[in-house]
């Protein structure tokens, strides 16, 4: 499977609509969950999201992760970093 | 000094010199430009002395409380007021009660309001406050202390301060430097002259002259005819220019008030100026009088709702109207009373000019001893509200506000509300069922748009209809500047220019990169069809959505991307562009455009000749947005297509993940997953209830042939261990059946041959493997005494017994005979549980199972209870 020219890259996003998708977030945050929706500023809704996010303890120095759950989240685009299926 | 030269010219106003002041020439435009401290006609027009730091402003700020409720006739200068005032006028014009209170100052509000509560009992308190009045209406003169005694026994209650209103007297006001008293004096100097020549035009009224000078219609009424225009329009602009100019707001309902009678009063006017001429003598016995005014407070607490009517009109007054009030006192209180009732015949309106400038005996509200203290409570906190929404009003000017109202409407209308506006399209058709179906496009969007702007629909004077139709042009102007606009490319490139500028709109955000669509896509082969304007799930996302469509019709991805058939890329492209597919067709079907599907199904039967492992529109099941697109994209097909369609579907069946997955023995613990029973109720949600519709709708020989094409080209009995492929047997036997039943004659021999043919090979697959059908989640017979209790709580096996149904249904008695003796044990396994359910008092589920039992064993002329079988009489 290769790919010759660039294509709109919602494009790929949009291929995962209502499907699980993995959403690395700025400050050490990961978000997985479907996909209802999104826009052309990466602002995504996610259902049934399950949020990591990962903490460093200054006096430990032992990365912790603290996990939340959500039925219906908004992500505001601005702090998206990556965007993949869950799956993959 | 002006006021004389003002006055000399006055004294032949009957003569028409009032052109002199056309205010037409002075004021004009001004009420469209704020910035009137640089008019140099204000100092003339108004006093340069009236001092704007000494707390002028005793209406605290919402002078326009005070205005009267416009009457029919000055309705047709509303035309040029913009609806937001009116809406604004209408805002205040509900508090009735309060614009009284509102003309004390807020600063010393408290303290004087104690002073009048006094002042019903103590006349020496009244004498004081009027004083602090006299000083403040004086205020350039110096002259608080020769206040004169005369005067202030004159309006025991006149406790009102007032500016000299220069509305229709622009420079008729007291002189910087003359004291009321002086003042007084020459206007009765002037009465009396009047008085003297008595057919004279000008006759300013005796009672008036006492105190401070106030307009007085009449030399206007009197000015010919044809000045008429000009002094309304006069008035309209200083009406506008005064509502920015906060402190002299309290001028304006002298100003409007008599605008009526200018207009339709003259005859009436003439004589209430008989009138005034015949009080002249009785100025001389205001000593006398003063006797009687005890009088006043009487008036006051007897009629107090008329004075409230009063207040709203005409609070400034007071001080003159004492003789002259008790002169015709009877006439007056009958005056109050019609002016309740009525304000547009021409009784009333000559009674509320009446009122207007003589007969208002002003209280305060917060005077009125009849007020309890919770009265009074509510009174301040209304008089607080309506301070707090006229705080800022008056910063904006109507320009400002059409521009506001322009600039956002601009960015609501669209000519394409199907794509750019979906959501709120579906919402109104969904919540506007039968309800303003009347109303146009424009309409409603200026209505919505008053509603949600905060501007009152539907207050007390129902001003609606003026702010709607002043909406819609707003409307009307603001989508012919979005065409004008254009379509907004969100590149500007410039004549000339090195670059190009990228701006973004709300719709349009700016884009860090400007993809071009490559040569090839965009001119489509000749053996392709554009989908430009194809909307898709984003279609906001962006303009050139189509790059991933707009490709060989062959092939639902770009062809130069190489993907497998088989891949979940290819699917999940196959379904994305299904879905723009289906939404164009679905907009096109709102607007009633001829719908053209041949790219559908091209889309939709793609690579159908190709030998795959399995058919990548199967596959699309394998993915809920796939089947919730199915029942969507179905209507779209013709009957020979659905007839295609459902063909692949049935010839692979057991590709579908749904029944792949769905049976219970693909798991080790027979149990099928969560996650897979979720997407099984979703299969029969979406994608079974469509195949049952167009089922029952099929004729014999198509069903027939979808059902030799299940059992030919599937492993049967895998099938049946799943709910779906079980369901879909059923559907088509139980459907043959009905078919054979009720159309027995018109069938020929051949199809029902060919049916029992069919029958007898399907029931060969099936007999001796029938118990497998049952899950054994769901199985009764293999379960020991109590263990199926749990096992089996929820599930349904209704889809079961109805397959069993309908293979009894079509078979014939020996095959019923065969179905019985395999599943006997589910039978009796069956009637157990549901006594052991009925025992431990379920009711209802004990008969859910006897009801599905029922399902089969009626069909045989059979009826179970959870005790016996026994045959339906």
């Amino acid at each position: 499977m290769t790919e010759k020219s660039v294509y709109e890259p919602f494009s790929l996003i949009k291929l995962s609509l209502d499907e699980q998708v993995y959403i690395k977030l700025r400050g050490a945050r990961e978000m997985v969950g479907k996909l209802l929706g999104y826009d052309s500023h990466c602002n995504m809704v996610l259902s049934d999201a399950t949020e990591t996010i990962f903490v460093v303890d200054e006096e430990n120095s032992e990365p912790k992760t603290i996990t939340k759950k959500s039925e219906t989240i908004f992500i505001r685009g601005d702090s998206v970093i990556l965007v993949s299926n869950a799956q993959d | 000094m002006s006021f004389f030269g003002f006055d000399n010219k006055h004294g032949s106003a009957g003569d028409g010199n009032l052109e002199t002041y056309n205010f037409e020439e002075t004021y004009d435009g001004l009420g469209e430009h704020p910035e009137e401290d640089e008019d140099a006609f204000n100092a003339e027009t108004f006093g340069d002395d009236i001092a704007v730091g000494k707390d002028f402003d005793f209406t605290g700020g919402k002078g326009d409380a005070n205005m009267p409720k416009p009457s029919a006739a000055n309705e047709q200068h509303r035309q040029k007021v913009s609806y937001a005032q009116i809406a604004q006028q209408s805002t205040l014009e509900e508090d009735v009660l309060q614009p009284m209170a509102s003309l004390w100052g807020s600063s010393n509000k408290s303290s004087e309001q104690q002073e009048q509560r006094q002042e019903q009992n103590d006349p020496e308190r009244k004498v004081l406050s009027l004083e602090e009045i006299e000083t403040q209406l004086a205020q350039g003169g110096g002259s608080n202390d020769n206040v004169n005694a005369n005067a202030v026994s004159l309006a025991p209650q006149a406790f009102l301060p007032h500016p000299p209103p220069q509305g229709t007297f622009p420079n008729f006001m007291i002189p910087p430097g003359l004291s009321p008293q002086q003042f007084q004096q020459f206007q009765q100097q002037m009465a009396s002259a009047a008085a003297a020549n008595g057919a004279g035009h000008f006759i300013p009224p005796p009672p008036f002259m006492n105190n401070a000078p106030f307009p007085y219609p009449a030399p206007i009424g009197m000015a010919p005819p044809q000045q008429f225009p000009p002094q309304l329009q006069q008035q309209q602009q200083q009406q506008q220019q005064q509502q920015q100019q906060q402190q002299q707001q309290h001028v304006q309902p002298e100003q409007q008030q008599p605008q009526p009678q200018h207009q339709q009063q003259q005859p009436q006017q003439h004589q209430q100026q008989q009138q005034h001429v015949s009080t002249v003598p009785n100025q001389d016995q205001q000593a006398k009088k003063q006797a009687d005014l005890a009088a006043f407070p009487v008036l006051g607490s007897r009629e107090p709702e008329q004075q409230h009517q009063q207040q709203q009109h005409q609070p400034q007054q007071q001080h003159q109207q004492s003789n002259y009030y008790l002169q015709n006192k009877q006439q007056q209180q009958q005056q109050f009373r019609h002016h309740n009732v009525t304000n547009n015949s021409n009784f009333s309106q000559q009674q509320r000019y009446h009122n207007a400038n003589n007969h208002y005996n002003y209280v305060n509200p917060l005077q009125n001893p009849d007020l309890t203290p919770e009265e009074r409570e509510r009174l301040l906190k209304r008089q607080e509200k309506v301070a707090r929404i006229t705080k800022d009003s008056g910063v904006m000017n109507p320009r400002d506000k059409d521009f506001v109202t322009r600039f956002q409407l601009s960015q609501i209308v669209t000519d394409d509300p199907y794509n750019e506006d979906f959501y709120y399209q579906v919402h109104k058709v969904i919540n506007s069922q039968g309800i303003n179906s009347n109303i146009g496009g424009m309409n409603s969007i200026a209505k919505n748009y008053l509603e949600h702007s905060g501007h009152r629909l539907g207050g007390r004077h129902k001003r609606v209809d003026v702010a709607l139709q002043r909406m819609q042009q707003q409307v009307s102007r603001a989508v012919t500047v979005a065409k004008e606009r254009g379509p907004k490319q969100g590149v500007l490139t410039r004549e000339g220019a090195l670059g190009k500028v990228s701006f973004g709109t709300g719709k349009q955000p700016r884009r860090q990169l400007a993809i071009k669509p490559n040569e090839r896509e965009s001119t489509p082969d000749s053996s392709n069809i554009s989908r430009s304007g194809t909307p898709t799930v984003n279609e906001a996302d962006y303009t050139s959505s189509d790059i991933v469509s707009k490709d060989a019709v062959s092939s639902p991805i770009p062809s130069d991307i190489k993907l497998s058939k088989s891949s979940r890329k290819f699917h999940l492209y196959l379904i994305e562009k299904l879905y723009g597919i289906t939404l164009t067709l679905e907009s096109m079907e709102r607007e009633n455009l001829p719908i053209d599907n041949s790219e559908l199904w091209a889309t939709l039967i793609v690579a159908d000749e190709e030998n795959q492992q399995v058919n990548p529109f199967v596959a699309v099941f394998n993915y809920n947005k796939g089947m919730k697109l199915f029942s969507r994209l179905f209507h779209f097909l013709t009957y020979e297509q659905k007839m295609n369609l459902i063909t692949v579907i049935f010839s692979n069946l057991q590709n579908i993940d749904v029944i792949l997955k769905g049976s219970y023995k693909n798991y080790e613990s027979s149990i099928i997953p969560e996650d897979i029973n979720k997407k099984i109720e979703l299969f029969q949600l979406t994608v079974l209830k469509t195949l049952v519709l167009f089922l029952s709708e099929a004729k014999f020989q198509e069903v027939l042939k979808l059902l030799i094409y299940i059992i030919s080209k599937n492993n049967l009995t895998f099938l049946c261990t799943t709910k779906i492929g079980l369901s879909i047997i059923t559907i088509s036997i139980s459907r043959l059946e009905l078919i054979k039943q009720e159309y027995n004659n018109k069938l020929s021999g051949e199809d029902l041959a060919t049916w029992s043919q069919i029958y007898d090979k399907l029931f060969q697959y099936i007999e001796g493997r029938l118990t497998s059908i049952f899950p054994p989640s769901l199985s009764s017979s293999t379960s020991n005494n109590n263990s199926f209790v749990e096992s089996s709580n929820d599930e349904d096996d209704s889809y079961i017994w109805q397959f069993l149904a309908s293979l009894s249904l079509a078979g014939k008695l020996n095959h019923q005979r065969i179905i019985v003796d395999e599943v006997r044990d589910e039978i009796f396994g069956v009637q157990k549980k549901a006594k052991h359910e009925m025992s431990i008092g379920n009711v209802d589920k004990a008969n859910k199972y006897i009801g599905n039992l029922n399902l089969f064993l009626n069909v045989m002329g059979l009826k179970a209870n959870e005790n016996d079988i026994t045959e339906i009489k």
